[in-house]
């Protein structure tokens, strides 16, 4: 199998040398040549007669751009001051405006649109024109260089200035080549093979791209069909009416039930409001109001606690009292806790008057407080509450025990 | 290095006869469209004046800044032209002149609002008990209100006392400008303009002094000096430019304030310098004055300069337009307000493309910012749009309609006198290149690809 050849090229020894090459080989018709030096000569784009390059315009054209759709997307969602919607222009829902009148501004007020212009022309312009850049001027499909892992690239790229000429110039020819780099009195001249000869690959086989485009068409084609209420959205034609496909339409569309947006009018109620006030008397879930509100004796004869006695609600409730109660209370419930000295210091809540007390009574104390402790019913949910308090009646036990209770 | 090319005498060239000529023919044309309608608007004569002023000062600052940046950041591409830059900033002592008939007589036309309220903070002696001067004003409050009740007549019989007191009313400068009478006050003010142009030209001479010095003994220590200097300078520089802006332009309408307003002088400045920079680079390089192996990558890194500045200037301007605006506070939206009423709104539009949406398509190409005559054209352009700009800002705060007309016209016309005669007096008394410049040979050598 024969290597194909590439390119010939030339190594030179000074830049002034490069400079005349470039400047000859040039003159001499070549196009598709480039030259390698270890780093920029000035002047060198003018010896190998380069044009300018196109990627400014890319980016002018793609920051106007950018420009453009900033400017429609601002005067579209906010800044149009008709008030079509979307249903009627046969638009799907996400398309529809929200023209919000902000800080007392009119609806198209391009002072207030010019940030979101002027990023988005830079966005535009900047991410095209690395786009531009890549795929133009370094050739992004390809990822490797016939001269990539040369003994001539590696010369070049250290301390010696080389000159390539690709063999698919329209005027190339081997011998012609080779006789101009000598003539103009190359240090070396090398022929360079592509590194073996390329057979077309898997990933580059015309018949799998043509399977993964066929594969997207179908997959985005049936979800077009499949979900796009804008197919099935109501059809109106001028002139004749409104035809409706809602028979067709294969999906409940759960976003376009009929549904009440915030603030806006209601036609079923009297009232015309979206949100009605609950009925009288109604108790929201786990609200339920206080029976003994500001009668502590009542709750004094109440003698049950509804809360079980499980362990489980007993760690329950030395977890809510430590974060709840200790502070002041102290974590033995001897009023020594670490606020100690910063507030009143409350009572032990081992005295024989808390002992007496019933459960019912200990859990009006929480709710409602008592002389400088504060209701604590916000932080505390009943269950909390009466849990803490089989806490407490443990904790009491505990500083009392009887003989029997060790056995 | 010794120098080994001959440079053109710009004293004995044709050059010179002709710039003096232009630049003496100018500033009289300009002189005789000014003199014989200043009587018509003595406050008109002064704002156009005061546009004047600010422009020619805007050159000088900017080209002032030019030279501390170029030292500062050891920049290469700009010393073949640094003379240019050195020249202009003789702009900044020919503004100290032209300030002083402000000083002198214009301030009470300017600065009507401010000038006389520090009349106002000194304890005054009514009634033969001390008041201090917010009774004073508050009671010429009071008496105003009341005369205008009376009728006219009954006026006229007020005692001595009551007209001193009326008098006061006619100027009654209210809380906010009383608050700000420590710092707006005349003799201040004046002090101000002392030590800020102090400032300016003592730099301004220490920089040429040394620049000019180097090309007698070519020693590489005065370069050195210069960037000393330039360091704490810029700093001093950024100081006294703001404060020299609020001093000059804001302080028209007192009760204004923007934070940024010495910004956006700032801006204005380095678009002036770079547009005038790249006039009379051109001119003398077409000429044949500089150095002959400057190459047209000079003229594009001054075109470069230009199209920065002015966007800097339209990014600045805009975005206290913006806050302002936005935030929609009377205290501050009245500024922007006398720019929108009528006529000026077309002005300030015509400002927006003329300063900043033409000059930005026509200088993003690279090929305009090489060739000399268009570049030229350009520069002139935004030397322009920085005059319209100054007259956008200052104009209004005289409360008058748009009207551009043969004062203004002759402003213009003796400032560019005044611009050409400067450049002219100190491109005659100096060499042109500086042939020692350590940096000119790397500078010479700038390619700008």
């Amino acid at each position: 199998m024969s290597r194909r050849l590439y390119s010939i090229a030339a190594i030179f020894k000074k830049p002034d040398e490069i400079m005349n090459a470039a400047e000859k080989v040039s003159s001499a018709g070549y196009t598709k040549f480039d030259v390698n030096t270890p780093y920029p000569l000035h002047g060198m784009d003018h010896a190998m007669k380069l044009k300018p390059t196109n990627i400014p315009y890319v980016t002018l054209i793609m920051g106007l751009v950018g420009f453009t759709f900033a400017v429609f997307l601002q005067w579209w969602t906010n800044g149009s001051a008709m008030q079509i919607g979307a249903h009627d222009l046969m638009l799907p829902r996400w398309l529809e405006r929200y023209p919000f009148v902000i800080g007392g501004k009119p609806l198209f007020s391009l002072p207030a649109f010019i940030p979101v212009i002027f990023e988005l022309t830079v966005l535009s312009a900047a991410l095209s024109t690395i786009a531009a850049m890549l795929g133009g001027f370094c050739g992004l499909p390809h990822n490797s260089h016939p001269l990539h892992d040369t003994d001539y690239i590696k010369a070049c790229s250290c301390d010696q200035y080389g000159i390539y000429i690709e063999s698919n110039d329209p005027n190339f020819d081997e011998a012609k080549v080779e006789a101009l780099f000598k003539e103009l009195g190359a240090f070396e001249v090398v022929s360079i093979y592509r590194p073996f000869e390329q057979r077309p690959g898997f990933i580059s086989h015309a018949l799998f791209f043509g399977f993964l485009i066929a594969t997207a068409v179908g997959v985005s084609g049936k979800a077009y069909f499949v979900y796009n209420n804008l197919l099935y959205a109501r059809l109106v034609i001028p002139g004749y009416g409104v035809i409706k496909l809602d028979d067709y339409i294969p999906y409940n569309w759960l976003v376009n039930q009929p549904r009440l947006d915030a603030q806006e009018k209601s036609t079923f109620f009297k009232d015309g409001r979206s949100m009605q006030t609950p009925v009288v008397n109604t108790i929201a879930r786990g609200y339920m109001p206080y029976k003994y509100a500001g009668n502590a004796d009542a709750a004094n004869n109440d003698k049950v606690n509804p809360l079980s006695l499980t362990k489980e609600n007993i760690e329950l409730g030395e977890k809510m009292y430590k974060i709840t109660c200790s502070m002041c209370h102290g974590d033995f419930a001897k009023g020594e806790g670490r606020l100690h000295g910063l507030f009143p210091t409350p009572p032990s809540l081992h005295s024989s008057k808390l002992k007496k007390w019933s459960d019912a009574r200990i859990y009006h104390v929480i709710v409602e407080g008592q002389n400088v402790m504060p209701s604590y019913a916000k932080q505390l949910d009943e269950n909390e509450r009466w849990a803490i308090i089989h806490y407490i009646r443990a904790l009491q036990r505990a500083m009392d025990a009887k003989e029997s209770d060790l056995k | 290095m010794s120098s080994t090319i001959q440079l053109k005498d710009y004293s004995k060239s044709a050059t010179h006869k002709s710039a003096k000529l232009i630049g003496g023919v100018l500033m009289a044309v300009g002189a005789m469209c000014v003199i014989p309608i200043m009587g018509e608007s003595i406050v008109r004569f002064w704002h156009g004046y005061l546009i004047m002023y600010m422009f020619l000062l805007s050159i000088g600052l900017g080209a002032l800044f030019f030279i501390a940046l170029d030292y500062l950041v050891g920049a290469k591409w700009s010393v073949p032209i640094r003379r240019v830059t050195e020249i202009l900033t003789g702009m900044v002592p020919a503004a100290a002149i032209l300030a002083i008939p402000i000083l002198v007589g214009g301030m009470d036309h300017l600065y009507s609002h401010w000038v006389h309220a520090s009349d106002y903070v000194h304890e005054v002696k009514v009634d033969g008990h001390t008041k201090t001067s917010h009774d004073v004003v508050k009671d010429a409050h009071a008496k105003t209100e009341h005369t205008s009740k009376d009728s006219h007549a009954k006026s006229e019989h007020k005692s001595d006392d009551s007209s001193h007191k009326k008098e006061a009313a006619h100027h009654a400068p209210d809380k906010i400008i009383m608050g700000k009478t420590p710092y707006l006050n005349k003799n201040f003010f004046v002090l101000r303009y002392f030590i800020f142009f102090g400032i300016w030209i003592a730099a301004i001479m220490f920089f040429r002094k040394n620049s000019l010095a180097q090309d007698h003994d070519d020693d590489q220590k005065y370069t050195m000096y210069n960037t000393t200097l330039s360091a704490p300078f810029i700093f001093i520089f950024g100081l006294t430019l703001s404060m020299a802006a609020i001093d000059w332009i804001m302080s028209l309408e007192p009760h204004w304030f923007s934070t940024m307003f010495g910004l956006y002088y700032f801006s204005g400045c380095l678009v002036a310098a770079s547009s005038c920079i790249a006039i009379y680079t051109i001119r003398l390089k077409e000429g044949g004055f500089l150095h002959p192996d400057m190459k047209k990558d000079t003229y594009y890194s001054i075109g470069l300069m230009m199209f920065a500045f002015n966007v800097f200037w339209t990014y600045i301007s805009f975005s206290q337009f913006i806050l302002i605006w936005y935030a929609n506070l009377p205290e501050e939206t009245f500024w922007y307000a006398a720019r929108a009423d009528k006529g000026w709104m077309c002005f300030s539009l015509f400002l927006l493309v003329f300063h900043f949406v033409i000059p930005f398509f026509a200088l993003l190409s690279r090929d305009i910012k090489t060739r000399p005559s268009r570049l030229m054209f350009m520069a002139k352009w935004l030397l322009l749009a920085q005059i319209f700009d100054m007259y956008w800002a200052i104009m209004p705060a005289a409360r008058l309609d748009v009207n551009f007309g043969l004062l203004d016209l002759g402003f213009i016309a003796f400032a560019a006198g005044v611009v050409i005669t400067v450049f002219d007096r100190g491109a005659a008394t100096t060499q042109l290149v500086p042939l020692n410049d350590p940096r000119l040979k790397v500078g010479l050598e700038f390619r700008a690809h």
